[in-house]
Formats: C-alpha cells, structure tokens, sequence
C-alpha cells in the first residue's frame, strides 16, 4: 500500500510539473530535499520563484487534495523554501506558493495560485 | 513601495494620531502588521484582503509589512481596516498617495467591501482638529457625529470601491453639510410630569434646588410614597444641555458604543442612568478588560440614579466615593489605565428600615436590624450627600387632590435662570455648576453676611459636621441663593441648606 501511494503520488508530480510547463512556468527543481524537508516542485513563472505542493487523490471524497496542506506542511514549506533562496541569493525575488490538486480519477489537475503565507509556527 | 495613512486611535476617551506605514516588497510572501495590535487589528488582514478583491481591486501576495506608528502604544479594535486598505492601495499605485494622505481615515471593512461604523469617531475627529487635520474620510453612519464641529471636510464613505474612485479622482464624495445643535429637553424624553406627583412639595423644592446646582440628594422615606417617580420626574426639570456638556457626553457614549443614546451623530439631553442594585463595581465605576466607561461615565453632566440603596453591593457603593469628589474616575487595568470623566448628579432613594416604617409608626424592626441596613451606607458615602430628603406618607386629601401642581416647564424654566447664572459665573473656568466648585471657587462665590456666618458655625458645631459637610452645604447655599436670583448668600439660603444636612442626624445616630 505505502509504496503504491508512492507511485501514486510520483505520477502525480509528474502531471502537475508537466501541466505547469505547458502554462509557461520554467522547472527549477524537483523533490528539493534538505533536512527541514521536502519541496514537491520548484518552478519560474516569469520573475517569480513559485514553491509548489503537490497533492494527487482519486478523487475527493475524503476532502479535497488541497485540505492536505496543513499548517505544518505549509510551515515546512516555508522553512525550505527560505533554504533555496538563500543558498541561491534570491531573498529580494518574488516569491510564490502554490499548490497543485491531481485527481486520478478524473485526470483532472486543479492550480491553485498564491495558495498561503509565508509560515513559521 | 511606501505609503503612509493617517489614522487615529484611542485609550479611553482620549485619542492619538497613528501613522499606518504600508511596505509591499519583493521576497517570501508574508503580511505582518507591527505596532502593538490585538488580535482585532491583526484579524484586519483577512477583512482587508476580501474587501479588496470583492471590490475588484488587486491585492499582492507579496511580503506586505504594516507599521502601525507609534509603535509602543496598544492599538485595539477594527478601526484600522479602512486605512490598512487604503495604504496598500496607495503602495501598489492603486491610487494617488499624496491625495490619499491628505486625510485622516478609519473605519472597519466587511468582507464584500462596504465599511462599517465604529466606535470612538468624535473624541478622534475632535483630536484631529485640535491637531490641525481638517479633512477626515470615515464610515457614513459615523459621519453625522463628525459633521457639529467647524472647519472640517467630513467624507463619509459606504464602500471600499467608492473610496477607491475618489482618491483616483474619479469620482467625488460630497463633504458633509455641517449640522446645527438643538437641544430636546428630558420633558420630551418620557420623564414623569411634577404636576401628577400629588403632596411632597418639600422633596420636590429640594430636587428643584439640587438639579439647579447639580447636587447630590438622598430620598429616604417608607414604601409607596412617591421616591422612585419623584427621581423620575427629575429627569424633566434638569437643565438644558449646553453644546460643550454634550459633546463631553457624546464622547463617553461614542467610546461605549452605545448608539442609542446617540441621536443623529449626538446626545441631546441629559443622560439619566438607573442601574440595577445587582450592579458589579465594574458597572457602575467602570472597568472589564478593555476598562470601558460605568454607569458613573456614562451619567457625565447628568443623574445617576440608585434606588435602594443600601440593597446595592456595598463596595460598589463605597467605589464610587472617589469619583463623587473629584468628577473623574481612574480605572486602572494590566493593559490600559484610563481616566473617564464621571461628574453626575446622584439622586439615591432609600427606606428608613428593612420593613420601611421606621420614624412613620408601625416598624416591625428590631433595632439591630436598623442599624445594620443604615450601616451598609457608610459615612464617608453619606457625607457626599449633599442633601437629605424625608419623603413622608402622603393623606388621603393630598392624594385625592385635583387642583393640579405645578409642572414641570414651569419648574424647569426656574432651573434654567439659576443654570444662566452659574455658566456666566464660571465662564473662565472648566466647570458647568455649583456643585462642581473647587475650593478656590467657593472661597470668591461663596461668602455670606454675618448672619449667615452665625448659623453655619452653630451647624458646624451642634452637627459635627466636617469641613467637607460645611463647603458642601456652602455650595447648595449658593444654589438656592441662585435660584433666589441673589448675588450674595443670605442667611435665609444658609438656613434652608442647613436643613437638608440634618437628616443623617435623626437615622445614623
């Protein structure tokens, strides 16, 4: 089970990464991993850094995708963006997060922009 | 980009200027707002966010850093949201900034961008003024309590969108009309008429004379004998309200919110407050969190009114000792301490005893149990009293008696001449009535001949009266002497005023 939500949510990644390319955003990096945690997606969409979530589901019987992102996820977030920004000197760029929903179901994919704030609690 | 807004805010009744310092620059996206704000002001972001977009305006996610200057006070309420909104507007060149910073602006928001009242708008625009600002923008139902001061622009505005289109120059607001005071006498607030009060003439000679000067007065009297419609019918003798009074008074109920006090942007007669005896300290002098205004604030320039007053809680009773001498009252919180102006007029009623016949006959009380109802009234409480009134039981003739009494008008146009002479006498001084005299007032008001001078000093000495007791009945002398239409005092007022001390005599000892 645990390795074929795995799949699921790798597969996921994929679409969404691929969905934002085709909406003229530029791919930066993906599954940024440092000790604070992990980014799904890391993208350029003209001058802004956008970080983005991305949550894949069947479908939302069980709440949306986007309900996912909890305040501690979104903290975790922000710690690591703050991370990518420093070690690449863009603290004066604009800054971006959003979050993708992906319904396997439907084949459906929901961006979402300028989803929260910047979190540290 | 920077903008700056004016904006004002409040502790108690006293307002200050706040600067609202909007800074939107690149970076991670975060909306901070510094400054000391509660957790009303910092909710603000939320409000401010879906008025701008639900008013088809742009807000950015960008890292938005909101100062509200000066830093070290607690700022509190929802006041800001209007200027929070209009800086940020200002920030992002949304508007012209040097226009939108001609202005003081407050006012809370609502989600789908309309503005809505808040409380406190005249003690803010008088401090405004005092400061030299003369255009204000503000909710339009606050607006009319702006409008009674000169040399002001008022604005009042309904929506966030219209206050967009006017500082783009779109459209205009039109300032407000400035609007004339006119007083409403308490007869046309529903007070009881004297004339139906049958008998009693004494009580009612000494409320005339206590509402001329503004003195305290105890009823005591037993059950059924007309103390409660007569502290009722007070109400429709008080002297007209002066603009100065009320806007002392607006100010109270404008920070209280208490809108229904508030006629057409101000109070336009004499508040009359009767607080249950079940009050909390906190009620009647004032405090909670936020140290609002008490009942005692809330009566400023016009009657508190306890009816029965020993049943009152009696360090409620003994809170308001204070505020009695000095007409302010300090209240002190962890937060805030404040100082609420509290200059009323207490008319207190009371019976002799538990049953309420004591002195009339048939007292079923034993003595213990007296004095132990007379005790819940302290004597430094009673020696604030300015006046002691026994009400008796009224005969069956007076009762039945239909050649009517004088009215209220009548007695009230007698009050208004004693009034007259009091604000030409005290013009240079901030102070509206004889009770309110100071001891340097009473040293050049009140002088006697030396009739008058034998008599106090015979009182002073038989009553045991205090130094306080002696410039109080100094004080209601010159009331009576007013309402005599005499410049000196006479040793007829010193006699009358005399009399209304003694009552303490006959149940305190």
């Amino acid at each position: 089970m645990a390795d074929h939500n795995r799949t699921v949510g790798q597969a996921g990644e994929n679409l969404a990464c691929e969905y934002l390319q085709r909406h003229g955003m530029k791919k930066l990096a993906a599954r940024y991993r440092t000790r604070a945690g992990e980014i799904d997606l890391i993208m350029q969409d003209k001058d802004a850094i956008v970080f983005v979530e991305v949550k894949t589901r069947k479908n939302d019987r069980f709440g949306t995708p986007a309900e996912a992102v909890t305040r501690k996820k979104q903290a975790t977030i922000s710690r690591v963006a703050m991370q990518y920004l420093m070690l690449n000197g863009w603290e004066d760029r604009c800054v971006r997060f959003d979050v993708v929903e992906v319904y396997t179901e439907k084949l459906w994919v929901n961006h979402i922009k300028d989803a929260f704030y910047t979190r540290f609690d | 980009m920077l903008a700056r807004i004016i904006s004002y805010g409040l502790i108690g009744i006293s307002a200050f200027k706040v600067d609202v310092e909007v800074d939107i620059s690149n970076g991670m996206p975060v909306f901070e707002i510094v400054g000391l704000p509660d957790a009303a002001v910092k909710e603000s972001r939320e409000r401010v966010r879906s008025a701008l977009r639900n008013s088809g305006l742009r807000f950015f996610n960008q890292r938005t850093t909101i100062n509200l200057a000066p830093g070290d006070v607690r700022k509190e309420g929802t006041l800001y949201d209007l200027s929070i909104a209009v800086g940020l507007l200002a920030a992002t060149g949304q508007i012209d900034p040097e226009f939108a910073s001609s202005f003081v602006i407050f006012g809370e928001l609502s989600l789908n961008g309309g503005i809505r009242p808040v409380s406190g708008t005249l003690p803010m625009v008088m401090e405004a003024k005092k400061q030299g600002f003369t255009r204000i923008l503000l909710p339009a139902e606050n607006a009319e309590e702006a409008a009674y001061l000169d040399g002001l622009e008022v604005y009042p505005a309904k929506t966030l969108f219209e206050v967009h289109q006017f500082l783009s120059h779109y459209t205009e607001i039109k300032p407000m009309e400035r609007l004339t005071w006119a007083f409403s006498a308490n007869a046309e607030a529903g007070a009881v008429d004297f004339s139906l009060i049958k008998g009693q003439e004494g009580a009612k000679r000494a409320l005339e004379i206590a509402a001329a000067g503004g003195h305290n007065i105890l009823l005591i009297g037993p059950p059924g004998t007309g103390k409660t419609m007569l502290a009722r019918a007070t109400n429709g003798i008080l002297p007209d309200l002066t603009f100065e009074e009320a806007l002392e008074i607006t100010k109270i109920h404008s920070v209280a919110g208490n809108t229904r006090e508030i006629e057409r942007g101000i109070v336009r007669n004499r508040p009359f407050r009767a607080p249950h005896l079940s009050a909390s300290t906190a009620a009647l002098a004032g405090g909670g969190t936020r140290a609002n205004p008490g009942e005692i604030s809330l009566a400023h320039n016009g009657v508190l009114f306890l009816d029965e007053l020993p049943e009152f809680r009696q360090d409620s009773l003994e809170a308001l000792r204070q505020p009695l001498e000095d007409g302010i009252v300090t209240i002190s919180r962890a937060n805030a301490t404040v100082t609420y102006p509290a200059n009323f007029m207490l008319i207190a009623a009371m019976n002799p005893c538990p049953c309420g016949h004591y002195g009339t006959g048939e007292c079923h009380c034993t003595p213990p149990q007296i004095s132990r109802y007379l005790g819940r009234i302290s004597g430094p409480f009673l020696d604030r009293m300015d006046m002691q009134v026994e009400i008796g039981p009224i005969t069956y003739d007076q009762l039945t008696d239909e050649s009517s009494a004088e009215d209220s008008n009548s007695i009230r146009a007698r009050v208004n001449a004693a009034r007259a002479i009091q604000k030409e006498r005290f013009k240079n001084e901030p102070i509206h009535c004889n009770a309110e005299m100071d001891t340097r007032l009473l040293r050049k008001h009140c002088k006697t001949d030396s009739r008058g001078d034998m008599i106090l000093r015979q009182a002073y000495n038989a009553m045991g009266l205090s130094a306080r007791g002696n410039s109080r009945i100094l004080k209601v002398a010159r009331s009576i002497a007013d309402l005599d239409g005499s410049e000196s005092i006479k040793a007829q007022h010193i006699a009358e005023a005399v009399q209304y001390r003694s009552l303490d005599r006959k149940y305190w000892r």
